[in-house]
């Protein structure tokens, strides 16, 4: 038979998995892809211009037939082969189909979602509370189809429809997370009917192996490590690229859970891509730190000598809002929780930053060095980065020149305020 | 006119109210049983003993059929009037029918419902997932804004089950977290939104009418 078609899936993808299942048993031919690289292939044209939501499963009729979400695929092959009764016979069996399939995506799919990914400290930081909660919920849900499956071999009628393959799917990614041996013992009917699906000489080689956890995966605290590996964005952003293919699985699975992982790798920042600078900021930081500021041998010296003004730039900021500022220690605390909120910016930045004034008379005012020439990709990592206003400086500028060391020599004079107090972020 | 069965459900459920506004559209009556105390009669051997997973919306027809999710029971209800054009004789309507219902749950309607969780999760609240939520639905919405510039129905030339299950989700969001701001860069969601719910057979419904006007934030418990 001719093939209908590519569906755009990648071989560890549940979503996949169930929607070849049923093309499968329908006796439906139809195309993967050749060469398709999740999270890549899917942001290029080519593929948006056909599926504008970027996701996958997605068919691509050879008659130019769209189609996306996962769901609605299976749905359409089964329908396409109606001798396989893969819906049931009667309304009423396809709506009991319907309602197993949403069963399995609502009320256990997504629990090993979640739960996965909590675990594995990507979603939102682990809470004991959290994960209790959401294994109690999947537990009842097992429950409900512990007893459904007691009395029969199939969910909807006496042979096997996109209900059971659906459950299959669902059960197979439960075993590799939370549905453990002790979880098993106590379902017996789960394990059976799984074993029963997944075992047809058609659909074996669809759900290949299948792991069978024996404890259900707990929450390991990761080792000390910087703050943006603790980012959920980021650590998600790590494990697509893991080996690990359980760790893979759980993201690719089911088409909505391929996106409670953000799609892109959050990872692919633009100041990463500058041209490499033989500025090292880290170098700098030291510098600053072990030597006087002005003065030969001094910091600014070092600066001078090593700048890259090719790779980096040097910005005045000011405080927008400086009326608002009372107390000089908590103008300070500003300048600290302002510099906090820059931390993901850490090795793209550097900053000396004072009050200069007097309680109730004062200002904000000092410098940045940051990577790139241009300031907003540095900073709107903090969400107040819009209170500041930022100038850039050129050091070929007596009046530019003689700011930026002020600043960095905590001796900075605006009008009749001096400097009083001041922060670096380094 | 007679009930088709009945549908235990709560009036702020808003997956309830979707199948309440797919009967009104065709036009079928539905029973909403009144005496039904939630969440606490759903756990009774009796409601379980029909409804294995014991959960809301259910429906039993009047033949004594007995159904449970959301989708299901949509899509019977609407198969009870073909004529209603809510789904299609033709596989592939059908099949685009069923990705935007797919979609609006999955795209829109689940970002909402876990953002309200988050924001009730007292001290597990998390700043950081909430924005990610909110930048995943915020996605889905410029992709709805988008396809809805050059058409009036998510499929087809008339209301289908899509349409009507996309504005019950987008209810949901309108009292949490579609808000003024962003409104305002979705014109046709709105004209959309309003177009479905203040169609004859469904202007009854408890569709969200007061918009809100910033998205809801955490508040801390003291």
């Amino acid at each position: 038979m001719a093939s209908i078609g590519t569906l755009w899936t990648i071989p560890a993808q549940g979503g996949g998995k169930r929607i070849r299942a049923v093309a499968a048993l329908g006796g439906i031919n139809v195309d993967l892809p050749e060469k398709y690289t999740h999270y890549e292939d899917n942001k290029k044209p080519e593929f948006t211009n056909k599926f504008p939501h970027g996701k996958i499963p997605a068919f691509e009729g050879k008659d130019g037939f769209y189609l996306f979400e996962g769901s609605a695929i299976a749905r359409y092959f089964a329908s396409l082969s109606p001798n396989a009764n893969l819906l049931g016979t009667t309304p009423k069996e396809a709506a009991l189909v319907d309602q197993w399939v949403s069963f399995g995506d609502l009320e256990i799919g997504v629990f090993t979602s979640y739960i996965g990914q909590l675990v594995a400290g990507h979603l939102t930081p682990y809470a004991k509370p959290i994960h209790n909660t959401l294994a109690e919920r999947q537990i009842r849900s097992f429950g409900t189809l512990e007893k459904h499956l007691s009395t029969r071999t199939f969910l909807v009628n006496e042979r096997i429809t996109l209900a059971d393959i659906a459950i299959a799917s669902v059960i197979q990614n439960a075993l590799k997370v939370t549905f453990d041996a002790p979880l098993r013992a106590r379902h017996p009917n789960i394990v059976r009917h799984f074993e029963t699906v997944v075992n047809q000489p058609k659909l074996k080689d669809i759900y290949g192996e299948t792991e069978y956890i024996e404890k259900a995966k707990q929450f390991v605290a990761p080792p000390k490590d910087k703050k943006e590996a603790a980012k959920p964005a980021a650590a998600a952003a790590a494990a697509p690229k893991a080996e690990k293919k359980p760790k893979a699985k759980e993201q690719d699975d089911d088409d909505d859970d391929v996106d409670l992982v953000p799609q892109e790798p959050k990872a692919k920042n633009p100041l990463d891509s500058l041209p490499k600078s033989e500025f090292n900021l880290e170098d700098w930081k030291r510098a600053y730190s072990n030597m006087d500021t002005r003065g030969p041998g001094g910091s600014l010296e070092w600066f001078y000598q090593k700048f890259d003004k090719e790779g980096f730039s040097v910005w005045r900021v000011d405080f927008k809002y400086n009326q608002e500022l009372t107390q000089v220690f908590m103008s300070s605390n500003q300048i600290g929780g302002f510099f906090n909120r820059l931390e993901a910016s850490r090795k793209y930045l550097f900053g000396s930053v004072g009050v200069l004034g007097t309680a109730n008379n004062s200002i904000i005012s000092g410098v940045l060095i940051l990577r790139g020439h241009d300031v907003k990709p540095v900073v709107d990592v903090a969400p107040d980065w819009e209170s500041y206003e930022f100038k850039r400086l050129d050091l070929a500028n007596a009046d530019d020149k003689k700011f930026f060391e002020a600043a960095l020599a905590w001796d900075l004079e605006i009008g009749d305020k001096k400097w009083a107090d001041g922060k670096n972020f380094k | 006119m007679t009930p088709i069965g009945k549908l235990w459900t709560v009036s702020y459920q808003p997956t309830g109210m979707r199948i309440r506004a797919i009967a009104a559209f065709c036009g079928l009556s539905l029973e909403i049983p009144d005496n039904f105390n939630f969440p606490v009669d759903n756990r009774s051997p009796e409601f379980e003993s029909k409804f294995l997973s014991g959960m809301i919306p259910a429906f039993q027809g009047n033949d004594g059929f007995c159904l449970f999710e959301t989708t299901a029971i949509a899509e019977y209800v609407a198969s009870l009037a073909p004529d209603s054009g809510l789904l299609s004789a033709s596989p592939k309507e059908l099949a685009l029918i069923h990705q935007w219902v797919s979609y609006a749950d999955t795209e829109i309607g689940r970002y909402t419902n876990q953002t309200v969780k988050l924001l009730y999760s007292g001290p597990l609240y998390n700043k950081e997932t909430h924005e990610q939520l909110t930048g995943y639905q915020t996605r889905s919405f410029d992709a709805l804004e988008k396809h809805l510039s050059n058409r009036t129905f998510f499929v087809s030339d008339r209301i289908t089950l899509a349409d009507i299950t996309m504005a019950s989700v987008l209810s949901s969001a309108l009292e949490h977290t579609l808000d003024a701001a962003l409104r305002a860069k979705y014109p046709n969601i709105i004209e959309f939104y309003e177009r479905i719910i203040n169609h004859p057979n469904m202007k009854d419904i408890n569709w969200a009418r007061e918009y809100i006007e910033k998205a809801r934030e955490y508040v801390p418990k003291e």
